[in-house]
């Protein structure tokens, strides 16, 4: 970790160094590790939404996360889950459903296309679908008989078909997950991506985009597809698609797509109707797919290089990007009355350790954790040069792990230093003791 | 036993009532029967322990040489018995669907052999029903996108009693799908309200749930138990497009997996 000031730099400064009873005196609950970071991000899929992706990051951390730490001694690897907009996509996918309610004469009964998708995406049978069913309020009672073995299997072989023809419409994708990766690339962390399906699209677009932002540390970056939908992969790198997956089969009809590289067939099949499913139909201990993945994350953890720290992080990362226009600054105003910014780079605080006046950005301004001070922090920018709106982005990393959504803002002008007094403000961050326990709340 | 010695003359005791051949002289002449008796609450909730004591039995011409504890569970309710051969005896209820009685049986035996039996009823009361607000009727519980929240936990009234009818006996997991359940309401609310803020705090619910869940249950059932968390909060058109919006909100954000040792796992209901 950079160190930058020494702990008797203010009266009222936390001065608190590491471990867990000094992490509540100054908020970093999250552990900031000492030795070698990796952060291993899970991108989902089509019919997977935010709270499945967080159901399926924990389970790859509790499967990861201590026989890596184990393996690779003196290394920490978090997980986060970078959910991308399926929802819209599998509009298409819930269109299904409801023509498939509207056969069964079940439309208009309660029962809606979007909570049978959830229901059948969780490999419930029918006869335990019924049995939630009943218990759900204003669902009619002419709806469970419905629900039989056979609708839910050709509801799932329909859905399948829908679901590639989804991919196919999606188009390009945008990198929405750059920013955090290039932001952990600066904190000198390895990213690797674990992507199901057509969050292997999204993977592919955040990836190059981080490697193209930050091409020094390019190399720092990997990537495990699984079933994936892309005629491609980042810098060709690994994946398995299941040579009887029925949406990856369906999609190579009408698409460009890698080849199917595995067979996944065991001994008993267990799989879905699709076999497609992530956890059920690759990530399974019983499935070739699981040895494969395992095997590569292994090689991935002992090969790739970790990325120069060029930014720190602590309690409190803000984190500026911004778009081709020459120059947007970053501004911290501390509870001390500082003010942080490229003309006085270094407060009581906090710290700008990254400046940038080419475009882009990154700018970087952290408080470390043995120096965050109660009382209010203000994150702002300030657009300096350029000759056209400009659109600059701020992501914050707080020390108790929570990383709020990022802000967007579209300034209209440059101003120069005459705006360094007066930059727009996109984060309020509060610190404050609660029961003897520092605390940040984010306005 | 009773019978036997109720049926022997004093006179003839030493023959009649002779373990079986012995002759020997110092051979009591005649046996009073122990008397039974024993202590216990009449009632009692699920999942609490109670004993039951057997100090009150008595034998008016010897003394009680063992106890024999039994129970008439004709509701198959779940019940651990400890101590069914000793003076006091410990019963341990689990989770119950539904009140229903069980008979607690003592038969104690003097030094000669002698019996006497005593018996009791208990109640056990189904308490987790009780705890909950009402079903709100079904015209005031999906008119508004927040519905019902009567003891304010943040979960509505009618998804705790649905989440109870889908694990009427096992208590942990209706706390993990209430952890659950108060995350989709915060999404929810996040969408209704497009606030950005609350659908921050509103995934970080969410990944404790994941954490709590994972901890008790393999990624299939928890997938399981988040489907059926849907069906039971998102049964509206306004709350299936406050959860839409919500979703949308997530695209390109990011959300940690969370330390399970660092999350409360526990809820109050």
């Amino acid at each position: 970790m950079m160190k930058f000031a020494s702990c008797a730099a203010a009266a009222l400064v936390l001065c608190a160094g590491v471990g867990s009873a000094q992490s509540e005196l100054n908020g970093c609950t999250s552990a900031i590790a000492d030795g070698d970071e990796t952060n291993i991000y899970f991108s989902n899929g089509i019919r997977t939404d935010s709270d499945e992706a967080n159901v399926t990051v924990q389970y790859l951390r509790g499967i990861y996360k201590q026989s890596l730490e184990g393996s690779f001694e003196g290394e920490t690897y978090s997980f986060y889950s970078a959910p991308n907009p399926t929802i819209g996509t599998y509009s298409d996918i819930v269109e299904v459903l409801n023509q498939k309610l509207e056969e069964a004469g079940i439309a208009d009964e309660g029962l809606s296309a979007l909570q049978l998708l959830e229901l059948l995406r969780a490999g419930l049978s029918a006869e335990e679908i019924r049995r939630a069913i009943s218990l759900a309020v204003g669902i009619s009672t002419r709806v469970p008989p419905v629900i039989t073995e056979l609708f839910l299997e050709e509801a799932e072989i329909e859905m399948s078909q829908a679901q590639a023809a989804a991919i196919a419409n999606i188009g390009s994708v945008e990198g929405l997950h750059a920013n955090y990766y290039v932001s952990d690339l600066q904190a000198g962390k390895r990213v690797f991506v674990i992507a199901h399906s057509q969050g292997n699209l999204f993977a592919n677009a955040s990836l190059s985009a981080a490697a193209t932002s930050l091409p020094t540390a390019a190399d720092s970056l990997g990537m495990i597809g699984v079933a994936t939908p892309a005629a491609q992969q980042f810098a060709s790198s690994f994946y398995r698609t299941a040579d009887d997956d029925r949406v990856i089969q369906a999609l190579s009809l009408i698409e460009t797509v890698l080849p199917a590289n595995i067979d996944n067939v065991p001994m008993d099949d267990f799989r879905s109707i699709s076999n497609h499913l992530f956890e059920r139909d690759y990530m399974d201990a019983r499935l070739p797919s699981r040895d494969a993945i395992d095997a590569e994350l292994v090689r991935l953890a002992g090969s790739v290089p970790f990325p120069a720290l060029d930014a720190g992080e602590g309690a409190i990362r803000a984190t500026l990007t911004w778009d081709e226009q020459p120059d947007v600054d970053l501004h911290a105003f501390e509870p001390n009355g500082a003010h942080v910014f490229y003309s006085s780079r270094i407060g009581p605080s906090g710290f700008l350790d990254v400046d940038d006046t080419t475009s882009f950005g990154p700018e970087n301004y952290f408080v470390e954790c043995d120096t965050i001070e109660l009382g209010v922090y203000t994150i702002g920018v300030n657009y300096y040069s350029g000759l056209a709106p400009s659109t600059a982005t701020v992501s914050l990393f707080l020390g108790d792990g929570r990383t709020p959504t990022p802000r967007t803002v579209t300034l209209p002008t440059a101003l120069g230093s005459a705006g360094n007094n007066s930059p727009q403000i996109l984060f309020t961050i509060g610190v404050a003791l609660q029961d003897e326990i520092v605390r940040y709340t984010v306005e | 036993m009773r019978y036997l010695f109720a049926a022997c003359m004093p006179f003839f005791l030493v023959v009649a009532c002779s373990d079986g051949g012995s002759d020997d002289p110092a051979q009591p002449i005649g046996n009073m029967a122990p008397q039974a008796a024993f202590t216990s609450p009449t009632t009692a909730d699920e999942r609490s322990s109670f004993n039951a004591s057997a100090g009150g039995s008595s034998d008016p011409d010897g003394m009680i040489v063992s106890y024999s504890w039994s129970i008439v569970n004709t509701d198959q309710i779940d019940i651990t018995l400890q101590g069914e051969d000793t003076e006091n005896l410990s019963i341990s209820v689990g989770e119950i669907q539904n009140s229903a009685d069980i008979q607690i049986m003592l038969s104690v035996t003097d030094d000669l052999g002698e019996s006497a039996s005593a018996s009791s009823v208990v109640s056990i009361n189904e308490v987790d029903a009780q705890l909950l607000p009402p079903m709100p009727n079904e015209q005031d519980s999906l008119a508004t996108v927040a519905g019902i929240d009567t003891d304010g936990d943040g979960v509505r009234d009618d998804v705790e009693r649905s989440i109870l009818g889908l694990y009427p006996l096992n208590t942990p997991r209706r706390e993990v799908l209430l952890i659950g359940a108060s995350a989709i309401q915060m999404q929810v609310m996040a969408g209704n309200d497009g606030d950005q803020a609350e659908s921050d705090a509103a995934s970080e619910r969410s990944a404790d749930f994941a954490a709590c869940a994972l901890s008790s249950g393999s990624v299939e059932t928890v997938r399981q138990d988040l489907a059926a968390l849907k069906l039971f909060t998102l049964n509206t058109d306004a709350r299936r497009q406050a959860y839409l919006d919500y979703e949308a909100s997530r695209a390109g954000t990011i959300q940690r997996a969370v330390d399970p040792s660092l999350v409360d796992c526990t809820f109050e209901f």
